[in-house]
């Protein structure tokens, strides 16, 4: 028991000494690549693009995330089975691996969790497990490469695990911005440095911070005012985090975006309302700063956005 | 024969008895083993991780609280490494085994009650932070650009000062206290708003906000630490620490109970070991006349077994010698083999050797004439009356025949021909060598021996089956090594030789290489033939394997070649792609001296 406490006194002591260190940047650079299961993961590649997994055969996950599009789609809604409009925007699944959970609301805990609500859900594959299995099990080939990477073979399980596999290899390294971080000073121009320190003064990166520059907390939309009553039309997917935890203090919270791309994967926001950066920007300053910027700080601000776009992986 | 069986029953009753003391004994043991210390450590060690992360977590969730941090990173990476351990601890069987299961689950909600704690920390943190920043910016411009603070001099700007003031300090200090004090400095200041005119006030109005924001944020978020650090994980973490404690303090009492059990099994055992060793030197007599009786019927085994042994060396003897007969005779059925090869080898020579002879043996009328002429000549020259006319016609006739000597060349025809017809001879002769090098009887294996002249010599010999054939030489520099040459010669051959077999009738090539390669003279000879298939690749060592038709092959050829390089030190092996060719590669070793 006391050499517990002990322990523990020195652990807690080590910590406080590494928090003593001069301050760090609030966002750190993303690693060059992130280690998956090679063979699980080119599964997932396979089933990235297989439209198998829609009712009707019509749509594989990349039509809703698309790679030149910072793996999200350029529309306020995506379409799933049969036209059915989605009641969100695509989030973008590039460095998935970094986000604390998933979906707009933060109602996943994991990509696999993703993957079980798109396929049950009406407004994306409305489709279901047993289906799904039959329509890929006529598959030799596809058969095969599971019983090769799993000793269960196909099922529900593994073919959530590989897509999740394959979603958690999708980083994009190597921002200019992540150079910066590195010690590239050159990497970015004195505008867009000016941005960061201005993204820092404003306060925007209380939320948006850590690898992803956002991704790892929740938030309410319209802290400093209401964007959704402003915006008109509250819709059941407004209410966002409350859907999944029917918390009233969870009414209108989202997951924080990652930024990191952001320049790809217009329009913005969870109803995809802001159609460009810069009325984003200005959203943001308005409901959740409380604040107001000059036309020309915004403008900076969005050129150092900018510097957060990475190499985006070959498409699938 | 009814004594013989009854002991031998004994004998099985005897080990019996023996391996039910000995199953007893490792149950006994097994059975002390209850309270395993390594698993103990184990669980001990995942206790102990959950624990220090947890205390990490909190330090880390201070550093956010005070601002030393700006990335949430840190308070975010520590929950799915505690799922982590709590996996790790669910798939162990003993935790299930103690019946902990749900002291678990009550340790994993509680994680989850404590993320979802920090996850509104962090919500209510940003928002707290970015106001307490705004603040000083907005009471300044409050100050300087509400216009109607000049008409209203000094109590405003003290008004805005002290809302700043009580803000910043119930951010620090959160008791009742300094709340109803902000809460009063908020008060005034909005009972300022309503005798301004509603342009003038904007600024006040944005402060205002973010001050109420600040005063939720700071009570929400006080009572919110206190509710993270109150989380009951470690007490969690502790009561199954506790719980394992116990369940392992009666699995070490169990232990302990089961140990004395076996020390008094081991002393029983040890009496009976004791008892047996009394009663055997008893029975010792009876095993010295037994031993005796042994001894005898052991003299009568030795004989016989010396006899079965004479015998077998006999039957050695005689399977050595017929296995030399075998490779003495596969070699005359090789040699048979190329017999009609050499002897046509050697017509060639001998056919225009001969003609050549015949054709000198024709010419030598000429030269005869020659000497008779020449001699007529003299004869006329040397007598002592000297005949003119007879004088002139010699000359004549002996000038005609050298201008026709010289016109034909005769002289140099037959100079050619002599000289061809000894070519030929020598052709003939190299064969004779190397049939005589190559069949040499020699049994010893004393010789040095260079085998690039055994892979000539079994070159010239096959040249006959390499007629069609490009034959590609590449010889490494190579030391001698001490064999048996015709015996490698004969691998050589067979090697060879069914290398050219295997390839087209219209030609091919055939490459023979020699190497050093560690301590070893290696020889490669590779055909681009039609190749052996996989299946029959291990079999081609095979005594009478062959796929030669009936006849034509003894099948013995290449058993016999791996005989002779085993018995050399030696080792051979094929490689081999069907319709690509065939390489078989021998490896000598270089014995010591043997190095030039």
């Amino acid at each position: 028991m006391l050499v517990r406490m002990l322990s523990q006194i020195v652990a807690i002591g080590f910590s406080v000494a590494a928090v003593n260190a001069p301050a760090a940047e609030p966002i750190s650079p993303l690693p060059m690549s992130v280690q998956v299961d090679r063979e699980k993961a080119a599964i997932g590649k396979m089933l990235f693009v297989d439209k198998r997994l829609s009712k009707d055969e019509s749509l594989a996950c990349v039509s809703c995330h698309q790679f030149d599009r910072g793996g999200s789609f350029p529309a306020q809604f995506p379409r799933g089975v049969g036209g059915r409009m989605h009641s969100f925007n695509s989030p973008s699944i590039f460095n998935a691996a970094f986000n604390f959970k998933h979906l707009w609301s933060g109602g996943a805990e994991s990509v696999e969790a993703v993957v079980e609500q798109v396929v049950a859900s009406p407004q994306v594959f409305a489709s279901s497990w047993p289906d799904v299995l039959q329509r890929l099990s006529s598959d030799d080939r596809l058969v095969g490469s599971f019983r090769k990477a799993y000793p269960d073979g196909m099922n529900a399980r593994t073919v959530k695990n590989a897509l999740a596999e394959y979603t958690r290899s999708l980083v994009t390294p190597n921002a200019r911005f992540d150079r910066y971080l590195k010690g590239e000073k050159s990497a970015i121009t004195a505008d867009e440095l000016k941005g960061y320190e201005l993204f820092k003064k404003y306060g925007c990166v209380s939320c948006h911070q850590g690898i992803n520059v956002g991704g790892n907390m929740l938030q309410t939309f319209g802290v400093m005012g209401n964007y959704l009553q402003d915006r008109g039309g509250v819709r059941d997917a407004d209410l966002g985090r409350y859907n999944v935890t029917r918390k009233e203090s969870d009414r209108f919270v989202f997951k924080v975006p990652s930024l990191r791309n952001v320049a790809l994967t217009a329009p913005y926001f969870h109803d995809g309302s802001a159609a460009t950066l810069t009325q984003a920007v200005e959203v943001m300053f308005k409901y959740q700063l409380g604040r107001r910027a000059s036309e020309q700080d915004v403008a900076l601000i969005i050129k150092f956005l900018d510097t957060l776009t990475g190499e985006v992986p070959p498409a699938p | 024969m009814n004594k013989f069986a009854s002991s031998s029953l004994r004998r099985l009753g005897l080990g019996f008895a023996l391996v039910l003391a000995l199953a007893v004994l490792g149950w006994l043991y097994e059975k002390t083993q209850a309270a395993d210390v390594q698993q103990r450590a184990a669980l001990e060690e995942s206790f102990r991780e959950i624990h220090q992360l947890d205390s990490d977590w909190n330090v880390d969730i201070m550093a956010a609280k005070v601002g030393l941090t700006e990335s949430y990173d840190p308070i975010v990476a520590p929950l799915s490494r505690i799922q982590d351990v709590i996996s790790r601890l669910h798939s162990d069987a003993t935790l299930t085994r103690f019946g902990l299961a749900s002291q678990l689950e009550a340790l994993r909600g509680a994680f989850k009650s404590k993320a979802e704690l920090v996850d509104e920390f962090k919500s209510r943190n940003s928002i707290l932070r970015n106001s307490l920043r705004y603040l000083p910016t907005l009471a300044g411009e409050a100050k300087e650009g509400d216009t109607s603070l000049r008409r209203a001099g000094q109590p405003r700007a003290a008004q805005i000062d002290a809302v700043l003031q009580e803000s910043l300090a119930y951010a620090l200090i959160t008791d009742d206290a300094q709340q109803s004090r902000l809460a009063q400095a908020a008060g005034e200041l909005e009972g300022s708003l309503s005798d301004s005119p509603s342009e003038s006030t904007d600024s006040r109005r944005t402060l205002l906000g973010h001050v109420r924001t600040v005063m939720t944020q700071v009570t929400a978020q006080s009572g919110l630490l206190d509710r993270i650090l109150k989380v009951p994980t470690v007490q969690a973490i502790d009561a199954m620490s506790h719980a394992t404690d116990a369940r392992f303090s009666v699995l070490s009492a169990e232990s302990e109970y089961w140990r004395k059990v076996l020390a008094g099994y081991a002393a029983v055992l040890l009496a009976a070991v004791t008892y047996t060793g009394f009663r055997l030197s008893q029975s010792y007599a009876q095993i010295g006349r037994m031993n005796r009786a042994l001894r005898y019927a052991n003299d009568g085994l030795e004989r016989r077994v010396q006899e079965r042994t004479r015998e077998l060396g006999t039957a050695l003897q005689s399977l050595r010698e017929s296995e030399a007969q075998l490779i003495q005779s596969e070699k005359m059925s090789s040699l048979g083999q190329m017999v009609a090869g050499i002897a046509h080898e050697m017509n060639t020579p001998l056919a225009y050797v001969r003609s050549n002879i015949e054709l000198v043996h024709d010419q030598l009328g000429e030269v005869s004439d020659l000497v008779r002429l020449a001699g007529a000549m003299l004869s006329a020259l040397d007598a002592e009356d000297p005949q003119p006319d007879q004088l002139a016609q010699a000359y004549a006739s002996l000038s005609a025949l050298v201008a026709s000597f010289s016109e034909y060349s005769i002289v140099e025809d037959l100079s050619r021909l002599t000289k061809d017809g000894v070519h030929g001879l020598d052709q003939i002769r190299e064969i004779v060598v190397n049939l005589r090098n190559f069949s040499r009887l020699d049994r010893s294996r004393t010789t040095r021996f260079d085998v690039r002249e055994g892979l000539d010599s079994a070159l010239s010999i096959a040249k006959s089956e390499l007629k069609r054939h490009s034959v590609e030489k590449r010889y490494g520099d190579v030391p001698k090594v001490f064999c048996s040459p015709s015996q490698l010669n004969q691998v050589f051959l067979n090697v060879i030789v069914n290398a050219a077999q295997a390839l087209p009738e219209s030609g091919g090539r055939i490459r023979v290489a020699s190497s050093t390669e560690a301590e070893q003279v290696r020889v490669d000879i590779s055909d681009d033939g039609c190749g052996i298939p996989p299946e029959l690749v291990t079999k081609i060592f095979d005594p009478f394997f062959t796929t030669k038709e009936i006849g034509k092959g003894t099948g013995l050829g290449l058993s016999i070649a791996y005989k002779i390089i085993q018995e050399h030190g030696g080792r051979v092996a094929a490689r081999s792609t069907v319709g690509k060719g065939t390489t078989f590669s021998i490896w000598l070793p270089i014995n010591e001296g043997s190095s030039q």
